[in-house]
């Protein structure tokens, strides 16, 4: 699924992952991609930059919202608490698995895409298509992520007054710029 | 003889709850375990040299299906060439 992304694509989706791990959410939302987009390199964080959007800021924006929403920051206690409840003690499991197999090989509840950044993505691999680019770069994430226009990333820029039509050029100037 | 419930009947008793909210929730969670796991055995058994047809074999699936399970993502994450 992800052998066509570019090094900085895929590092900014493990930005997205640590960022949702970092929050203690135990999901990957539009929210967590928007995020690990503006704390890496390429066009998609220089563009989002440009527009005045902050890691900080967009983080802190971001557990508002999640919060209003009521949304859980649990690390995924109750996962762990449901599997106890059937005798399965996860700590343990974690304990022996960071022994044998180093830190972080194991990990529970390992986040997951959420359906609106799972649709983020394939409207990645369509703007890629459509700029007729074989390989998918950050740019093509933001692009994505505006295009699917309905997870919470859109809601945190909204907040922060960015205005998603001029991103949009903005990420596809930058794009342009570099490709030529 | 103690008449205190022992841990497995305890535990048993959990199992059996009559809560669906609470079985269900369970069944969730041990899915996602037994994703973790596997991804967790499956790299362990590829870095130490299985081909995929043993590990297919190993965890009574078609070598296929592993394959395009976990193939692209070591690739992806570069623990694979």
């Amino acid at each position: 699924m992800f052998d066509r992304y570019t090094e900085l694509a895929k590092r900014s989706l493990v930005a997205a992952q640590d960022a949702a791990l970092s929050m203690g959410h135990d999901f990957i939302g539009t929210e967590h991609v928007l995020l690990g987009l503006t704390q890496t390199a390429g066009p998609a964080g220089e563009a989002l930059r440009a527009q005045g959007v902050e890691l900080r800021q967009a983080r802190d924006t971001t557990a508002h919202l999640l919060e209003e929403a009521g949304t859980a920051a649990t690390g995924g206690q109750p996962a762990k608490d449901a599997l106890a409840s059937i005798g399965i003690d996860v700590v343990e499991i974690q304990r022996r698995a960071d022994d044998t197999f180093g830190p972080g090989a194991f990990r529970f509840p390992r986040p997951q895409f959420t359906p609106h950044a799972k649709k983020t993505l394939e409207f990645t691999l369509r703007e890629a298509a459509a700029l007729g680019h074989e390989q998918i770069d950050t740019g093509h994430l933001l692009l994505g992520l505006l295009a699917e226009g309905e997870g919470v990333a859109v809601k945190v820029l909204h907040t922060l007054d960015v205005d998603p039509e001029s991103l949009r050029q903005a990420v596809l100037d930058r794009m342009t710029r570099q490709s030529t | 003889m103690s008449v205190e419930k022992s841990p497995a009947a305890d535990l048993a008793g959990q199992v059996t709850n009559k809560d669906p909210a609470l079985g269900l929730q369970a069944v969730v969670a041990l899915r996602r375990l037994l994703e973790e796991l596997e991804r967790l055995h499956v790299d362990n058994a590829r870095d130490q040299g299985w081909t995929w047809q043993s590990i297919a074999t190993a965890l009574q699936v078609s070598r296929q299906s592993v394959h395009e399970k976990h193939a692209t993502r070591r690739k992806t994450t570069g623990k694979e060439d």
